[in-house]
């Protein structure tokens, strides 16, 4: 038994790593996802080592904030466009009405000023993304100036039934981030 | 050879039979030899490794997540496999070094997986996990400081970092303070419980582990609490009678659980004194002054060099000696530092470096003569 014991606090150290690759790689896979326009939202502090650092550009229906504010909101998405998953239209309500009412939400927080976060824990709200250091100048500046220099930047979600999100990878300019840094050497 | 003339020397004043200085040489020399022939493996192993570390990073962003993501589980499963390995063959240094990759490559893991998933989550909850699983295998295969001492510098990092995450944000203010200061009376006791729970002689180097960090938090949290004297202080956020018994009472507690907790009698004063020293400022909380801070760092350092007296050890009564004097000199200049503005200011102040450093020598020197001349009796 004692021997058993030693061998599981050796196997542990792997197999839950291992499990975890194994949720994180089955919740990217399963779900619906969704591609939300991103920008920087603070000019000093876009990047901050490997990683960039933006806020979402949801694609309101009203004004968010007048039907929710607190810990327990939800953005609830719907399509644009019914062969697309791109840019949908999102409404804010409490979480109890998501799950009532919405096939697709996320859930998170809304706060006057800070807007809506993802996520109640306390990590970074989905809000960064990790991007090779070679390239992160050029792509802090490109983020930047998205608007003047016209490319775009979007972020894959995967959200689960329970308005859980994942986060899939960052698109510029409509194709996956590293296929883009592959064609513009 | 710098053992050969202290042989020599040690010959001539008659310490050592020329017998027993050719012995010393011999001994020292084969030991010196030993040394370099492992430094130098050590060193071809280092440049192995730093060089992979290297190829891999230069590569990092063109190896697919998969891959590298496999091969770093893959990589952890071989170290996990060789410590059992190492452990029932008697090779203690490498199954040590082992546990340590082991505790290493966890880590690293778990900040791949962060990086490959995007994951949403504090630096905390990434150290909680670490820890969670990294502390089972640590605490059964781990017995020397090589994997040990790593391991409870991770451990504590992990709560600092998991308190301030999981507990301080969750709360207002005023229930911070009361968390803080029930941490600062418990942490050092829940230490040197650890140590003291696990069976006597069983585990000497984790058991000397846990109680020195359980001491080492018993003489920090008060040094820093003295400073609760001071405006702006996390005493501010007392906001009601409440908050300020809760703070007292779980400062009580922990003064009750200093009495039926076993342990020696120095370390049960060192942990009431340190508890008066927290408890003060919060029963006092109309006075603000860094006056106040410096008389009670210093009583406490003065008490701590008195318990190191008591158990003769003569480096931190020296310690103890230099804090006081550095902590005087410090509070010399926040009265007295406008004085600084004039030439008189600065003569002044340099003669009271100077006083305090012959001070200083002068108690070093008497402590060191009485500790020798008690050892000797």
């Amino acid at each position: 038994m004692k021997a058993v014991l030693k061998i599981v606090t050796l196997i542990l150290p792997v197999l839950v790593p291992g499990l975890l690759i194994g949720v994180h790689t089955s919740n990217r896979e399963a779900g619906q996802n969704w591609r939300i326009a991103v920008e920087g939202y603070d000019p000093r502090d876009l990047l901050r080592g490997h990683y960039l650092q933006f806020r979402y550009d949801w694609n309101w229906d009203e004004v968010p904030g007048s039907s929710c504010e607190g810990d327990h909101c939800a953005i609830c998405l719907e399509a644009s466009n019914a062969s697309d998953n791109r840019n949908p239209r999102a409404s804010m309500m409490t979480l109890a009405e998501a799950e009532q009412q919405c096939k697709s939400f996320v859930a998170g927080a809304y706060r006057e000023g800070t807007g809506f976060r993802i996520g109640n824990g306390p990590g970074h709200g989905l809000r960064r993304y990790y991007i090779p250091e070679a390239r992160a100048e050029e792509l802090d500046e490109l983020l930047r100036n998205a608007e003047g220099s016209f490319h775009s930047f979007e972020v894959g979600l995967t959200l689960d039934g329970s308005g859980q999100a994942v986060m899939d990878q960052m698109y510029l300019d409509g194709i996956p981030l590293e296929e883009w840094l592959e064609l513009n050497p | 050879m710098f053992i050969k003339r202290k042989a020599s020397k040690w010959l001539e004043a008659g310490l050592l039979t020329s017998e027993q200085a050719a012995r010393i040489v011999e001994f020292e020399k084969n030991r010196g030899s030993n040394y370099f022939t492992r430094g130098l493996y050590a060193l071809g192993a280092f440049s192995i490794l730093v060089g992979v570390l290297s190829i891999v990073a230069a590569n990092w962003q063109d190896i697919p997540a998969e891959a590298k993501l496999s091969v770093h589980l893959l990589v952890n499963a071989v170290v996990a496999g060789s410590i059992p390995f190492f452990d029932r063959r008697g090779k203690r240094l490498s199954a040590e070094l082992a546990v340590l990759g082991l505790t290493g490559l966890t880590l690293t893991l778990i900040a791949l997986i962060s990086q490959v998933f995007h994951l949403d989550g504090p630096m905390a909850s990434a150290l909680l996990l670490w820890m969670g699983i990294s502390t089972p295998f640590v605490l059964v295969y781990g017995q020397t400081r090589v994997s040990l001492l790593p391991w409870i510098i991770g451990f504590v990092a992990s709560l600092f970092a998991g308190l301030d995450a999981y507990l301080l944000e969750e709360l207002d203010p005023s229930g911070q303070l009361v968390a803080m200061v029930a941490v600062a009376g418990f942490l050092p006791l829940a230490f040197l419980q650890c140590s003291a729970l696990l069976p006597e002689g069983k585990r000497p180097v984790l058991s000397n582990l846990l109680s020195m960090t359980g001491v080492l938090f018993a003489i920090a949290i008060p040094t820093v609490a003295s400073g609760w004297w001071y405006e702006y202080s996390p005493r501010d956020d007392i906001d009601s009678l409440a908050t300020q018994l809760l703070a007292l009472g779980a400062l009580g507690l922990a003064g009750l659980a200093v009495l039926f907790v076993r342990l020696s009698s120095n370390v049960r004063l060192l942990l009431a004194g340190g508890l008066i020293v927290e408890a003060l400022p919060l029963v006092f909380t109309g006075f603000e002054s860094g006056v106040f801070s410096a008389f009670f760092f210093v009583l406490f350092w003065m008490f701590l060099a008195f318990l190191a007296n008591r158990i003769r050890s003569h480096l931190l009564v020296l310690l103890a000696v230099v804090v006081i004097a550095i902590r005087i000199y410090v509070v010399y200049l926040e009265v007295f530092g406008s004085l600084l503005e004039t030439g008189f200011g600065l003569v002044l102040s340099g003669v009271l470096l100077l006083v305090m450093v012959w001070v200083v020598c002068k108690v070093g020197k008497s402590m060191s003569g009485r500790g020798k001349e008690g050892e000797a009796s």
